[in-house]
Formats: structure tokens, sequence, C-alpha cells
């Protein structure tokens, strides 16, 4: 009886201890995300998909607890996206705004996503 | 423990309301910019005016032009029971 009861013990402690390491991984990794906005742009000039490149930028955020003084992140998106079409059109473009959710911390993340056509 | 709190207290904390971005030109000689900030006391803000004149402000900078590719980002500076609400355009001035 002892011995059942004993093992019934081990049992519990053994399940609650996994469910425990279960949310420690789960919070100490970015396991949600959420995506606050997606804007599209439009497409003039209109030119064939063919003659243009897709280029991507991404600049990202990393908030402890709220604190974050500015956005310039953004900035640094735009101005990627910029220098990987000097001197061309960018169209059709992207912009997506999500939070990488973690342990009391997140990153906010931009990407931006056009084409590219140079005359 | 109370000066962790006034510093949190007077530290701004920058949250991003949204992002748009239009066609970029190729010519990015002539860049333009315009803000507008409206600061809101405990939540309390009854209209949204502050915004309009954005549009009348970034055309005014580029008379007899074209402005395009148009970054526009609203934002909100949390200073505990103040905040500032802040929305920025910035442009090129394509002269056509």
């Amino acid at each position: 009886m002892i011995n059942i009861k004993g093992n019934m013990q081990k049992k519990v402690s053994f399940l609650k201890n996994s469910i425990a390491i279960f949310f420690v991984v789960i919070f100490l990794t970015s396991c949600a995300y959420s995506v606050h906005m997606v804007h599209t742009s439009g497409f003039e000039p209109y030119a064939p998909i063919k003659q243009g490149k897709m280029i991507e930028s991404e600049a990202d955020q990393f908030v402890i607890l709220y604190f974050a003084s500015d956005n310039s992140y953004v900035d640094q998106a735009f101005q990627e996206l910029l220098n990987k079409c000097k001197n061309g059109n960018i169209t059709g473009i992207t912009t997506k705004y999500m939070t990488k959710l973690g342990f009391f911390s997140w990153h906010n993340v931009v990407q931006m996503q056009g084409m590219c056509y140079k005359s | 423990m109370s000066l962790l709190f006034g510093i949190y207290a007077m530290t701004a904390c920058a949250h991003l309301n949204s992002v748009s971005v239009t066609q970029v030109p190729a010519d990015r000689s002539k860049e333009i910019r315009v803000n507008t900030s409206k600061w809101i006391f405990l939540g309390f803000s009854f209209d949204n005016l502050f915004v309009d004149q954005l549009a009348a402000e970034l055309k005014g900078k580029c008379q007899g032009g074209k402005i395009q590719g148009i970054l526009t980002k609203d934002e909100t500076f949390a200073y505990f029971i103040l905040f500032k609400k802040e929305v920025t355009v910035t442009g090129f001035c394509v002269k056509s």
C-alpha cells in the first residue's frame, strides 16, 4: 500500500516537473507571433514582373518589459530597402509589422518587400 | 524600488501603431518630412484632428512636384500618465 502511494507520488512529481520544464522552454523561446498590420502600396509605374527584381528588408527592436525609447528600426528597414534599389523604382511594397513574443520580452519586427525596376 | 519606478515614469515607452510605404521613385534627391503630435493626459482624447493638417503641410513642401515614396509612421510615446501621439510622414519630392 505504501509502495503504491510512493509510486503515485513519484509519477505526480514527474508530471509536474515535466509541465514546468515545458512552460519554461516555451517562455524562453519566441513561441508566438502577432501580426499587427500588413500594408500594400500601389504598382505604378506598371511594368512586367520579369523586368523587376524582388527586394526585401527587415529590421527589429528587442524590447524588455516595454522599455523602448524610439522606433528607429522602422527607418532602418526603409533605408535598407532603398539601398537595395538605388536609382530604381520600387513598387508593390508590402509592409508588415509584427511582434515575436518571448519571456517578458519581445522583438518588434518590420519587414518590407517590393519589386525593384531599374530604368 | 521607488528609484526604478521614477526612472520608468520618466522614460518614454515608444510604441509603433502602424507603418505604411508607398511606391518609391528612382529620383530621391529631395527628401521632405512633416510630423504632427498631440499630448494626451490619462487617455482623454476626443478627436484626431491633429492628423488632418499633415497632407496640406506635405503638399506645401513640394510645390509643382509629385510626392512619392511616402513613409507614414503612427507612434505613441507613453510617459506614465501622459501620452504623446505622433504621426511622421517622409517622402520624396519629384519635380516633373
